[in-house]
């Protein structure tokens, strides 16, 4: 008897013991995933709005340059044209009826000129329109811009079935391409830039190729590579954003091709 | 029978009418935690059968046959569960191979009339250790919302807990019976301690995915 109660005291002081142990456990362990889950969702909504942060300042680059192009138009060809047809108008002499419709006549080719110029600027690439339109006709639209100054002879290919992108990568993918194109204008001296675009199951894959000077991986840097070496970090910090991976293959005097590839299985943030 | 194994029996009945009566007798999870009842169960009731009935002098046989299925089932539990893909070929792969290493030791170190304590332990080091590697999965992934409703981590502390304890005892019991068949007697018991809590936090376990069901619905 006096053994059983010995026994039954050890089991209640072990057990109380033991009890004590696994709830200290329990509430340590949950407090301590309390502070990681606050931990990581502070990172999580920091990650957000980063990624907001960069989609906005992408939608502003991107306005800036449809800007920047509808003053040049304007400036450059519609202006130039209204001007003509300003000039021709106060040369109209009434006295001579033939030469005055004939004057007339070429006033309306002018002003018809500058409609059709207007209604092309009203087709320039916005960040909505590229929601709006798809990559596939905005990427077309860059390029017809591109051929319209007369120095580059372009050409498109789009394979596969065009899909969707989720979130603002459509619009990240845009201003990459964009700044591709900016790089060839300003560094590459090339004559003919292509730009394919394939669509698979699993993946977008974008390559922009031009026949320019390429980038040379030796030497000084000069100053204005300088700013094409930040533009390339910028495009890599955007492909990352949207999960892609960026790769620029280019040796010297054989051209640049950028090669982009974005999974369609990770989805975007927003 | 004593008091300490009439409580363990109803404690794993009670364990076991909770998962057999809710849904998730369907999951990964509570298969495993019915297998493990039913051995806890059937090896209990054999090995007390075999002393009471069969009029055999030793049933620590009963045991040694038991210890490589509850590893196996526990294994089993883990492979699933934990993420790493090598982690979880090993575990797959250690479950024959745990299976050789009990013959082996019967063979050899302890034959089936001595307690099996070598390969409990091995167990218990084993379990202790993918128990709190678990755990650290669970911290670093944080998928989930609610710790206290989620069924597996219940389980694990269970089986962390009552392999902690199945380590210490197992450990002191043979040293004790050379010394002191009563001091032995006493720590065995204490060991039912960890066997109770082993099925009480099950049964939290099988009321904490209750409660998260009925939050999703």
């Amino acid at each position: 008897m006096k053994e059983d109660s010995s026994d039954i005291i050890i089991m209640i002081v072990s057990g109380t013991a033991v009890l004590l142990i696994l709830v200290g456990f329990i509430i340590s362990f949950s407090f301590l995933y309390k502070n990681r889950q606050v931990k990581y969702q502070r990172e999580m909504e920091s990650v957000i709005q980063h990624y907001n942060q960069e989609i906005l300042k992408t939608q502003l680059e991107i306005r800036e340059q449809t800007l920047k192009y509808i003053a040049e138009e304007i400036h450059d060809n519609v202006g130039q044209v209204l001007s003509l047809a300003v000039l021709n108008l106060s040369a109209i002499e009434l006295s001579d009826t033939t030469k005055a419709h004939q004057r007339i006549e070429r006033i309306t080719g002018l002003v018809e000129k500058s409609v059709a110029d207007l209604r092309n600027l009203s087709k320039a690439m916005d960040y909505e329109n590229i929601n709006q339109l798809g990559l596939a006709a905005a990427i077309a639209f860059e390029l017809e811009m591109l051929e319209k100054t007369g120095m580059y002879k372009t050409s498109f290919t789009l394979s596969g079935q065009e899909t969707k992108l989720t979130g603002s990568r459509e619009i990240v993918i845009y201003r990459i391409i964009q700044e591709s194109i900016n790089n060839v204008i300003k560094h590459a001296k090339a004559t003919t830039v292509s730009i394919c675009l394939k669509y698979s199951p699993a993946s977008l894959i974008l390559q922009v190729i031009d026949n320019g000077i390429g980038i040379s991986d030796s030497g000084p840097v000069p100053h204005e590579m300088q700013k094409t070496g930040s533009g390339i970090r910028n495009m890599k910090n955007r492909a990352e954003m949207i999960g892609a991976l960026l790769i620029i293959q280019s040796e010297q005097g054989k051209g640049t091709c950028i090669h982009l590839n974005v999974p369609l299985t990770i989805d975007s943030l927003r | 029978m004593n008091i300490y194994t009439r409580i363990y029996l109803v404690l794993a009945v009670i364990t076991l009418i909770t998962y057999l009566s809710g849904f998730h007798r369907k999951k990964w999870y509570g298969k495993m935690v019915i297998l493990h009842l039913v051995l806890c169960l059937t090896t209990t009731v054999t090995a007390i059968a075999l002393i009471k009935y069969g009029h055999f002098r030793n049933n620590l046989f009963v045991f040694h046959i038991a210890t490589p299925i509850e590893y196996a089932i526990f294994a089993m539990l883990y492979a699933n569960v934990i993420v790493n893909s090598k982690l979880k070929k090993y575990i797959i792969y250690s479950i024959p191979a745990f299976a050789l290493l009990c013959i082996l030791f019967f063979l050899v170190v302890q034959p089936l009339t001595v307690n099996n304590s070598y390969v409990v332990m091995i167990e218990s080091i084993i379990m202790v250790g993918l128990s709190l590697y678990f755990l650290r999965q669970l911290l670093l992934l944080q998928q989930v919302e609610s710790l206290n409703s989620f069924p597996m981590f219940w389980i694990c502390v269970a089986i962390l807990f009552y392999f902690v304890g199945s380590l210490v005892i197992e450990g002191m019991l043979n040293y004790l019976m050379r010394h002191s068949m009563e001091l032995a007697r006493k720590t065995y018991r204490v060991g039912y301690i960890f066997k109770y809590l082993l099925f009480l936090l099950f049964i939290v376990g099988a009321f904490s995915s209750r409660r998260q069901s009925k939050e999703a619905a």
